[in-house]
């Protein structure tokens, strides 16, 4: 049983990591956002498989379908005929860009293994594995209903500011995008 | 040999690949909506990360978080590509580097 657990975690991290790869290395834009929607899927399964259904579903939906289609939109209105030029950065920046950030990867995997030491699967954290008693509970009952008790009363104040958020956002972007009135005045 | 059992460092491990992707994408590419889908990647890494802690320890505030951090990131993507098409009829090009107005 958990070496099917490894199996189906090694398969979607491996559809994540060659999207993400397609995200970066497509020499039209089209294709990457193709990729970039499909990384977006694997990591809704990464969600499914660490026993948050809520959050997994939400990611399939407004990721996977809201963030894909403003995209869309965006290379539709801002279609340019040679995209050839547009495709990575002259080959400095790039090696600069990937040395740095294999700096970063390197610092990141010694902070969690403890300086190379504890290079097993609990790392720094010493945690090993959730209980069993808590995974029959979210089965059972799933994350939904833990998460609105604690959305509704210890974080109603970011649940209101973020409404608020959402509509400043719908309006700037409105207005932002929006035809310009006195420019097709003057034009005329 | 137990890196063979998933544990969550595993999880931090995709996530930090994911992350550097990511990072990657944004400071090399001159293709601004390439950009916006690094910043993307980056976002689903930290929420990878989120979430892996709020399993591993049993309480449910990894999850709050991550859902925080999504609907900010639909507000951001949404402002964004606005600026960006706003970008597009001053300038008529979409290439980073040809963004050079406030250079000295």
């Amino acid at each position: 049983m958990e070496v099917i657990n490894f199996l189906i975690f090694l398969a979607l991290s491996g559809v994540i990591i060659l999207s993400a790869l397609a995200v970066l290395f497509s020499p039209k834009i089209v294709y990457s956002v193709i990729g970039a929607v499909v990384c977006f899927l694997g990591v809704a399964g990464i969600f499914l498989q660490l026993n948050a259904d809520f959050v997994g579903i939400s990611q399939i939906v407004i990721y996977g379908v809201g963030i894909s289609i403003l995209f869309i939109f965006a290379i539709m209105l801002t279609s340019q005929e040679e995209e050839k030029n547009l495709w990575i950065a002259l080959k400095p920046r790039l090696f600069v860009a990937l040395l740095s950030v294999g700096l970063l990867f390197t610092l990141i995997v010694f902070c969690i293994t403890g300086g190379g030491k504890k290079f097993d699967n609990a790392g720094v954290f010493n945690i090993v594995d959730v209980e069993k008693s808590h995974i029959e509970f979210l089965k059972k009952e799933g994350t939904t209903n833990l998460i609105g008790q604690r959305l509704f009363t210890d974080y109603v104040l970011p649940f209101e500011i973020l409404s608020l958020l959402l509509l400043a956002g719908i309006v700037g972007a409105g207005v932002l995008a929006g035809k310009d009135d006195e420019l097709d005045r003057e034009e005329k | 040999m137990e890196f063979l059992t998933l544990g969550l460092v595993h999880y931090l491990l995709l996530a930090a690949v994911l992350f550097c992707i990511g990072l990657v994408c944004v400071v090399a590419s001159k293709h601004l909506i390439r950009m916006l889908l690094g910043v993307e990647l980056m976002l689903n890494a930290v929420n990878i990360n989120l979430v892996a802690f709020s399993n591993y320890k049993m309480y449910i505030d990894g999850e709050i978080f991550a859902m925080f951090i999504m609907a900010i990131a639909v507000c951001e993507v949404a402002v964004g590509l606005a600026i960006l098409i706003a970008i597009f009829k001053n300038t008529g090009s979409i290439n980073a580097d040809e963004q050079d107005s406030l250079k000295g």
